[in-house]
């Protein structure tokens, strides 16, 4: 553009209305310089209120601009505000977790460790395990006798009364026998022999076992030779008669066995009702059969009728009479007949005399527990304590002898513990 | 001229409503204020020392907020409210041209008018006009006298071409090139110190 046309355009720009825009032909110096000699001709300046009240950082008016930017701000505030809050709260979480981490979970574990048990809460004290074999013979007894249906209590009266009132109810052959069977047996015999044996050991005093109505002569090991020799020469034949309520005859079956320690003797029924039992530590043993009442016979030295009859192997019942709900027993001898006077006690001390094996197992286990934990003396006593109950049971007896020479062994008694090894090795 | 009747129009005893008004932050106090003084402000100590529109106007909002912002410390007495927001201009635009680099003979001119102006309470409004047409003389005494007998018929005396033309005995189409070039002769020289 030449200097011509741009100063026609200043021209006609000055000739124009007064503030209106300079054109664009026209040189910024030019209307720089016309609007400092002529501040006049130059716009009105493009500045309003709000403009200046932007630029305001303090004052009075600083503290009143207008609503909406004070809503703004408030906006924003309030949004700061929230995310403060966010902060606070995940701090506050924080920790709460940590308080848990930190005061819980040690009280926790705290409880956890006085929660569990220790060496002496394990091993119960010797007169816990006493308590609990007591508790033990107490439960397998009332098991025993559960299972074991004894007589009715009119039982024991009506044998009397079968035996004064009722006599046709017996065979007078049966009756004319009973001298016979009255004769000492090779039983009696051998009861007898046992007597002259040496006593038994001393019974445990935690258990209340009567070991006077149970022969345990026979255990001993030097004691079969002396009983079961008469009994095996003459291999006598028990039989039993038992009065069937219902009428049915049952055979009771018992056969005698004389092991090596003591007399067995196994009995079975066919009447439904019986059961035998096998007493390997010469206890006296017991037969029933019957439908609805059992009926229990007994071996021959717990005072049951034995009637020797030779090439029978079992023993029979016979019901005589339906009528008839009792039992006739033919007692032996008075010895006999004494030991039968409760035969709910008999089957009683029978049934703990059994399960004594049972209960001595769990006593060693409870006195080597008691030896690992170093508990000598009481481990030394429970053994002699309860060594007695276990002489019919080498294997049971020689473990206990080998608990004792530990026993004795951690108490410093070590010639003891030698003798006590000795004798487990016997066995 | 407008803004000086517009000024003129407000007594003193106005202004010290207004002043009283300002100093409890009433905004409609800063629209009268503004609208009573903002365009005087913006064409006679403004525009004359920084004539760039957009640096100008910049200038002017931040004369009325730097007042508001210290409107309590103004004690009103015999003078206007002018003159102290005229010396706030005036320091604003010595600032401005510092932080231009544009122009640094401009920033110099500029703070040599600030220095030689009178101050705040001993100036009025006939005072400004002097000064600032001492400052158009001493530029236009600097520059070609043919440039500035062209400025001044045409710009200060308001002639028109023609007539401009005629006295300088050339032609309305010389005389156009001629203001043209003395515009930008004069821009060069002012301020001119």
């Amino acid at each position: 553009m030449t200097i011509d046309e741009k100063s026609k355009a200043l021209m006609e720009w000055l000739e124009a209305n007064q503030g209106e825009v300079p054109p664009a032909e026209v040189e910024p110096e030019v209307i720089e310089a016309v609007y400092a000699l002529r501040p006049d001709l130059a716009p009105k300046p493009a500045v309003d209120v709000s403009m200046i009240l932007d630029k305001i950082e303090s004052g009075p008016f600083a503290d009143n601009k207008n609503s909406s930017d004070t809503v703004q701000n408030n906006l924003v505030s309030l949004a700061k505000a929230r995310k403060n809050n966010k902060i606070w709260g995940s701090l506050g979480l924080f920790a709460a977790a940590a308080m848990v981490l930190i005061v819980v979970v040690p009280l926790k574990d705290n409880e956890a460790v006085t929660r569990q048990p220790s060496f002496q809460q394990e091993i119960p004290p010797p007169e816990a395990v006493e308590d609990d074999q007591s508790q033990l013979y107490d439960q397998n007894q009332l098991e025993q006798e559960a299972d074991y249906e004894p007589l009715p209590e009119q039982t024991t009266p009506a044998i009397q009364g079968s035996q004064d009132a009722a006599p046709s109810t017996v065979q007078p052959e049966q009756r004319q026998e009973e001298p016979a069977v009255s004769q000492p047996t090779p039983r009696a015999q051998s009861r007898s022999a046992s007597d002259n044996m040496e006593p038994p050991p001393n019974p445990a005093p935690q258990y209340e076992i009567d070991f006077e109505g149970v022969d345990l002569a026979p255990s001993t090991p030097s004691a079969p030779s002396a009983q079961s020799a008469p009994l095996s020469s003459e291999t006598e034949i028990i039989e039993m008669d038992v009065f069937d309520e219902s009428g049915a005859i049952g055979e009771l079956g018992g056969e005698p066995n004389y092991g090596e320690e003591g007399l067995s003797f196994q009995g079975y029924g066919s009447g439904g009702g019986g059961f035998g039992y096998s007493s390997e530590g010469g206890i006296g043993s017991v037969s029933t059969v019957d439908n609805s009442e059992n009926t229990s016979g007994r071996s021959a030295d717990s005072g049951f009728s034995r009637r020797g009859k030779p090439q029978s192997s079992r023993a029979r019942t016979e019901a005589v009479a339906p009528e008839q709900e009792d039992v006739e027993f033919v007692l032996e001898d008075d010895e006999l007949m004494a030991g039968s006077e409760n035969r709910e006690e008999q089957s009683q001390e029978a049934s703990t005399a059994r399960l004594s094996s049972e209960e001595l197992q769990v006593i060693i286990e409870s006195i080597v527990e008691l030896i690992r934990h170093e508990q000598f003396s009481e481990a030394l006593n429970a053994t002699q304590t309860n060594r007695p109950l276990a002489v019919h049971d080498n294997e049971l007896l020689k473990r206990l002898w080998i608990q004792e020479s530990q026993a004795l062994t951690g108490l410093g008694r070590l010639d003891e513990a030698a003798q006590a090894l000795i004798e487990a090795e016997k066995l | 001229m407008s803004q000086a009747s517009v000024t003129s129009a407000m007594t003193l005893d106005q202004e010290r409503i207004l002043v009283a008004r300002l100093k409890n932050g009433d905004r409609s106090a800063l629209s009268d204020i503004y609208q009573h003084f903002g365009e005087k402000i913006y064409r006679e100590a403004i525009l004359p020392r920084l004539p760039v529109v957009e640096l100008a106007e910049d200038v002017l909002a931040t004369t009325f907020a730097r007042a508001m912002e210290k409107i309590e410390q103004f004690k009103i007495d015999d003078k206007s409210i002018f003159f102290w927001l005229r010396r706030i201009a005036i320091n604003l635009t010595m600032d401005q041209h510092r932080l231009t680099t544009r122009d640094k003979k401009i920033e110099e001119k500029s703070k040599v008018i600030a220095e030689i102006a009178p101050q705040g309470e001993r100036t009025d409004r006939r005072s400004e006009k002097i000064e600032t047409r001492e400052l158009v003389e001493e530029s236009l005494a600097m520059i070609n006298p043919r440039y500035a007998e062209a400025l001044r018929l045409r710009l200060i005396q308001d002639l028109d071409r023609i007539e401009c033309a005629e006295k300088l005995g050339i032609t309305v189409g010389n005389f156009d090139v001629l203001l043209y070039r003395a515009t930008k002769a004069f821009r060069d020289k002012y301020p001119p110190r």
